[in-house]
């Protein structure tokens, strides 16, 4: 779950809070906590609320749907099998990928599952050559997954979007 | 709540599968590096309103002598995912049989995410010292 979908689940549990307490109060002999809508400019508002509880429900089944039908990696275990979600992977090469000395941020997206086949695009640092980094990240990353994952990656394409951060001082 | 029942010497035995499902998900959690388990949107939400939901993150398939579990779970970073999943499997397996009695025929992982420990901050400059007063 993504921190978007956290604030929008916050934010789905605060509206329905708030309709509850106003149908509540009306319940309780306070009508007027929904006179408002009935105003003569009352549709708008209840446009608004419409607008805001269909785009809220279009969200939920959003994520509902990508949570079924996210791909993974999937290993045969013997008690059963193990699915690894390509978010899972994504996050962990970008942090091995920044980790390697002349990146700076490091994209990674899935091309493939099976073979799994990667690609990184990456901001890199002033003063590295491009050609050996390139390589150490693929060796490193092609590494990392074989040891904390067990899987074989078939393919690391690094691609170099731009070149940031400041350069290596001149003096010391 | 669908329950799973047993007949005994001295009269029925009935377990409901959300009793499965919390043995599931605590012996899941006990597994080092297991950052937590992930229930999705209703879990998200019934966590924000407070409920504490022990099998959270957790499915469970119950028949009358065997059970098939799934378990939805966050790894903490710095874990080799294979021997942590074949650890969660083993020790899901044993716990519900030696608790239940059922025979479990499958533990299916689906590993949704990695938690990173927060980063550490660079450490701030200690602040310089005051001069010493040159009057008393």
């Amino acid at each position: 779950m993504t921190g978007l979908d956290q604030v929008v689940l916050g934010f789905t549990a605060l509206v329905l809070v708030v309709l509850g307490a106003l149908a509540a109060a009306a319940s309780f002999g306070f009508p007027a906590a929904l006179h408002w809508l009935s105003a003569p400019q009352g549709w708008v508002e209840g446009l608004l609320i419409l607008a805001v509880f269909v785009l809220l429900a279009a969200y939920l089944v959003t994520i509902l749907l990508r949570q079924k039908g996210e791909p993974a990696v999937v290993h045969q275990a013997e008690l059963g099998t193990v699915r690894i979600l390509v978010t899972t992977i994504k996050g962990l090469v970008a942090k091995r990928a920044r980790e390697v000395e002349g990146v700076k941020d490091a994209l990674v997206t899935v091309l493939h599952t099976e073979p799994l086949q990667l690609r990184v695009e990456l901001e890199i640092l002033p003063d590295f050559n491009v050609p050996r980094l390139a390589e150490e990240l693929q060796a490193q990353v092609k590494d990392y997954l074989a040891d904390t994952m067990g899987i074989a990656v078939s393919a690391v394409e690094v691609l170099v979007r731009g070149i940031g951060g400041s350069a290596k001082p001149r003096v010391s | 709540m669908a329950e799973q029942e047993r007949r005994t010497e001295l009269g029925d035995l009935k377990i409901a599968d959300e009793v499965v499902g919390i043995i599931a998900g605590l012996a899941a959690t006990e597994i080092p590096g297991v950052a937590g388990m992930s229930g999705g949107i209703a879990g998200g939400i019934a966590e924000m309103l407070g409920h504490r939901n022990l099998s959270k993150g957790v499915k469970v398939e119950v028949g009358q002598s065997e059970c098939a579990v799934d378990l939805y779970i966050i790894i903490e970073y710095g874990y080799n995912i294979p021997e942590v999943a074949q650890q969660i499997q083993e020790n899901v397996k044993r716990t519900i049989e030696v608790m239940t009695g059922l025979k479990v025929v499958e533990v299916n992982l689906h590993v949704l995410g990695v938690h990173f420990p927060p980063e550490k901050k660079a450490e701030e400059p200690a602040p310089p010292k005051p001069a010493p007063s040159r009057v008393k």
